[in-house]
């Protein structure tokens, strides 16, 4: 059998919070929209990242912004950590604009 | 219910025993794992089902979270705990049950319910096959001293009173029982450096739960009260935060019947990240919140290397530390305590198995124990956080049967493969 595969570590990961509002919290009711506008943003930046190796989108539970929904993390592979909230469902591209400051940035050293 | 006959071939196979990854074939059957074999030679005609790994998904037990509160609801508040009525209570323990499931979680240890038979329920009904979710150890409300209580709690004075509420809780058919021994800041007069149960009380405790077979847990802070816990023989030590020579000493003598569970999210999470509901980073600092995180890190660090049995659990299910988010946990251990990623995971494997007092059959990829499986797409030993994301757990088997189920172009029926 042959080695067992090494995963290549991405230059940035971009963090999408999944639940935003919480289904238990007392805040869903009120915000319920909010899950779905995660899913379509999560979508939308599946589609624009496509097979970017560089980039890794990930969904989590909870981002700590609960009470501003979409909650996005960005972080490089150097540690550096951004958070964004309050994104629209169409925010995909202005966040993957960051990312890739980000990512220029850490390039650059 | 128990699983058909699957065969995962050429998998990475973490075993949970902290060992390096192997490659090769996994077979369960009726509810077990039947055979490890890294030659991959497992003929796969007697097994109703094959699911490809590709020489690259991992396979590993499922997780355990050492200290659940399956009935907290996201509140903002310790006593918002109890808050909601029995009936909308009951369906979100239901949910979170589910959602353990989900997190890749097969196995909870109870670390108190906010109502006397919740997690009682929960447990009867998943081991009944009613509902989905992990192997759970029922706890049931805190017991506290009067005055004392950090949850809304039952409340015992007095060896006598103990004994007696002791007798009603277990009878009430809890796995485990939690004695509230030191306090937290957050409530505001129950302090976490004070302990408020007499060595008499904790001892007859641990007497009257042992003799029914129910466990007994502890919210224990400060050194005093850990202390205590271990001298009289409590089985579960929650927090652990503030150590001395002499608890680190006490605990290493006792690593093998002693097993902690330090609930650093809470500490974290009330620390950074919950502003949203009033507690700011300051306002956490002046509690003392930042303070005791810092001697949890040291305290947990010295217990690892001191052997002692340390475990992820995170006290989730508050506003700022909701449902969901265990897997959290894993990154703390590596990027705080030091751990390394294949070390934490025997801390939520292995040592999951042996802390729901299972350790022959739970918590393990070997012959002989019991079918809990995720399967990964990604490497959790070259970035633990790849398992916060259930996205990335493809396949999740708990008792040999899948409850999520691989892609079908993973899982090809035999007749399929055998024609290839």
């Amino acid at each position: 059998m042959s080695a067992i595969v090494d995963y290549a570590q991405p230059s940035l990961s971009i963090t999408v919070c999944r639940t935003c509002p919480r289904p238990s919290s007392p805040i869903a009711t009120q915000r319920r929209e909010g899950a779905s506008l995660s899913d379509r943003l999560a979508r939308e930046l599946g589609d624009l990242v496509g097979d970017q190796s560089d980039i890794l989108i990930r969904r989590v539970e909870c981002l700590s912004s609960c009470l501003h929904p979409v909650a996005v993390s960005l972080r490089t592979r150097g540690g550096r950590c951004v958070r964004m909230q309050g994104l629209p469902q169409d925010g995909g591209r202005h966040v993957l604009e960051a990312a890739r400051a980000m990512l220029a940035e850490s390039a650059d050293g | 219910m128990q699983g058909s006959r699957t065969l995962f071939t050429d998998a990475v196979v973490i075993d949970g025993s902290g060992a390096e990854p192997t490659r090769g074939d996994v077979a369960v059957e009726d509810g077990k794992i039947l055979a490890v074999d890294p030659a991959g030679s497992i003929a796969p005609d007697r097994f109703e089902q094959v699911v490809d790994c590709e020489g690259r998904l991992r396979l590993m037990p499922g997780m355990c979270d050492a200290h659940t509160h399956m009935s907290w609801t996201n509140g903002t508040s310790l006593h918002a705990t109890t808050d909601m009525p029995a009936e909308e209570h009951l369906f979100l323990c239901v949910d979170n049950a589910k959602l353990y499931l989900d997190c890749g979680y097969t196995m909870t240890v109870g670390a108190a319910a906010a109502k006397p038979r919740l997690d009682v329920a929960i447990r009867n009904a998943i081991n009944s096959g009613r509902i989905p979710g992990p192997r759970m150890l029922a706890s049931g409300m805190e017991v506290a001293t009067t005055g004392a209580d950090v949850n809304p709690s039952l409340t015992a004075d007095g060896p006598d009173e103990m004994r007696k509420l002791v007798r009603s809780v277990c009878k009430l058919g809890v796995d485990t029982l939690k004695l509230s021994m030191s306090g937290e800041q957050i409530t505001g007069s129950a302090m976490n450096h004070e302990t408020f149960f007499s060595r008499e009380e904790v001892r007859v405790a641990v007497e009257e739960a042992t003799r029914r077979g129910v466990r007994v847990c502890a919210h224990a802070r400060n050194q005093t009260s850990i202390k205590l816990c271990v001298e009289e023989g409590v089985n579960i030590i929650y927090h652990a935060s503030y150590t001395d020579e002499e608890a680190l000493d006490l605990l290493e003598a006792a690593k093998d019947r002693v097993f902690v569970a330090p609930g650093l999210a809470w500490l974290i999470m009330t620390c950074y990240h919950a502003s949203d509901w009033g507690v700011t980073p300051e306002a956490a600092a002046a509690m003392g919140y930042l303070d005791e995180l810092e001697a949890a890190i040291e305290s947990m660090k010295a217990m690892h290397k001191r052997g002692i049995r340390v475990l992820p659990g995170g006290d989730y299910g508050f506003a700022w530390t909701p449902h969901g988010t265990y897997a959290k946990d894993l990154e703390y251990f590596v990027d705080l305590l030091g751990l390394s990623p294949a070390e934490t995971l025997r801390a939520a494997t292995k040592l999951g198995g042996e802390i729901m007092g299972q350790p022959d059959r739970l918590g393990m990829v070997r012959p002989g124990y019991l079918a809990d499986l995720l399967l990964v797409d990604g490497d959790p030993l070259a970035d633990i956080t790849v398992l916060q994301d259930r996205d990335n757990l493809l396949a999740i088997m708990k008792n040999g049967a899948f409850y999520k189920a691989p892609e079908p172009r993973r899982a090809a029926p035999v007749k399929l493969r055998a024609t290839n």
